[in-house]
């Protein structure tokens, strides 16, 4: 932004003039209401607060009380707000959405759809048109809301099997990239739990998406003579893949047990 | 959602939400035919015949599971086989040994179960593939 103060050469012309810029107050009016508050839909561009999404029932979910930025405007839902659902279908992730209302947040100003949002760089947020969204759920076979519940800028599954995204008997020996099930929101940091038959020297190995190793150095996620279940952290591709690989074929289970809510949907 | 079956033995082997293709050549790599299928539990399934089934569900239900290691002491396990038209024998493993038990109406029972020293015997499945069920235990103990 140029310099707002008056100039030497600049005459000092104050609010409402018929024909001339206010000069003098111009200054202060950077980020600031006329009578003097700061302007906070302006500082807190993007912003987003609270409004963690959790299911309640089949077809229910809630919106914890928070505050959000939409379209350069903030807005507050002062209560829990609980919002119906129908008409979805069968294992699909959904994407919900505030509309920028009036006064404030109500559950009439949240909306669902299975159409994901894109980031945008000068609202600073994520969003379909002018519509910001503030957080997902998926649904099961039966177009139910899948248990869940969303904290500290995560989504986890309420339900360990629900997130099964890989179960075989007959897993890669060599380095494969494979979908963690995971929404449409770019690369994820993802929480995998792991499950494989116990036996010695069978080995597991994971990598995050992006990796162009072969996974076969101990440098990477490698775990051996493993039998049990685990976690591992992992950073997925864009299209949210992670690798990996196991050796003497075991038997493998890959649950995606949650992911970080990307930046721009999580305070 | 991807299924991964064997198409000599009918084993479902593998169930991915969104198979790469790296993935799905893996699984063809071992001889594996890759298919289109709904989510669900692959335990649960097979797909004898190249089509995706039901595994017949087993009950095996001991009327005891303790027994006094004397060799006298047995234990009498029922095999009861679920659906309209159960088989006319089914092969179980008693501590890894075979044994094909007859079944009348998919009821059946094996052979007396007994133990000369302390130990466990397993009762398991052979046929892993078509049927499914819970493996039970027999404890032989020595009291005195």
């Amino acid at each position: 932004m140029s310099d707002q103060r008056i100039q030497y050469d600049e005459g000092m012309v104050g609010a409402n003039h018929p024909t001339k810029s206010d000069t003098l107050n111009r200054l202060m009016l950077v980020e600031h209401n006329n009578d003097g508050t700061h302007d906070i839909s302006t500082a807190t561009l993007g912003h987003l607060c609270g409004l963690e999404a959790s299911r309640k029932d089949s077809d229910e979910f809630y919106l914890e009380p928070g505050e959000v930025d939409i379209g350069g405007a903030s807005y507050t839902a002062t209560a829990q707000l609980t919002k119906q659902v129908s008409g979805l279908s069968a294992d699909t992730w959904y994407y919900i959405y505030a509309t920028a209302p009036s006064g404030d947040l109500t559950a009439g100003d949240i909306s669902y759809s299975s159409t994901a949002p894109s980031f945008s760089g000068s609202k600073v947020g994520w969003y379909n048109g002018e519509d910001r969204c503030v957080g997902v759920f998926k649904s099961d076979g039966s177009s139910n809301i899948l248990p869940f519940y969303c904290t500290g800028g995560w989504f986890f599954y309420g339900t360990l099997e629900d997130g099964v995204f890989l179960d075989t008997s007959s897993p890669a020996s060599s380095k494969t990239a494979v979908a963690v099930g995971a929404p449409n929101l770019g690369r994820l940091a993802v929480l995998i739990h792991y499950y494989c038959s116990p036996a010695a020297s069978r080995e597991i190995a994971f990598d995050n998406g992006d990796s162009s190793a072969d996974l076969s150095s101990n440098k990477y996620y490698r775990f051996e003579d493993i039998g049990g279940a685990s976690e591992v952290a992992l950073l997925t591709d864009a299209s949210q893949q992670v690798n990996y690989r196991a050796q003497n074929n075991p038997s493998v289970t890959l649950c995606l047990r949650g992911f970080k809510l990307p930046a721009g949907m999580t305070a | 959602m991807k299924h991964a079956y064997d198409p000599n033995s009918g084993a479902f082997n593998g169930i991915c939400i969104s198979p790469s293709p790296a993935q799905v050549a893996a699984w063809e790599a071992q001889g594996l035919t890759v298919v289109d299928g709904p989510p669900l539990d692959r335990e649960l399934y097979n797909y004898l015949g190249g089509a995706l089934s039901t595994k017949v569900e087993v009950t095996l239900s001991p009327d005891q599971t303790n027994i006094e290691a004397d060799g006298v002491d047995e234990a009498l396990v029922t095999v009861s086989v679920a659906g309209e038209a159960p088989p006319a024998s089914i092969e179980l493993l008693v501590a890894g040994t075979a044994e094909t038990v007859t079944l009348t109406n998919g009821e059946g029972h094996l052979t007396p179960i007994s133990a000369e020293t302390p130990c466990t015997v397993e009762v398991t499945l052979s046929d892993t593939i078509t049927y499914r069920g819970e493996p039970v235990e027999i404890e032989a103990k020595d009291n005195g």
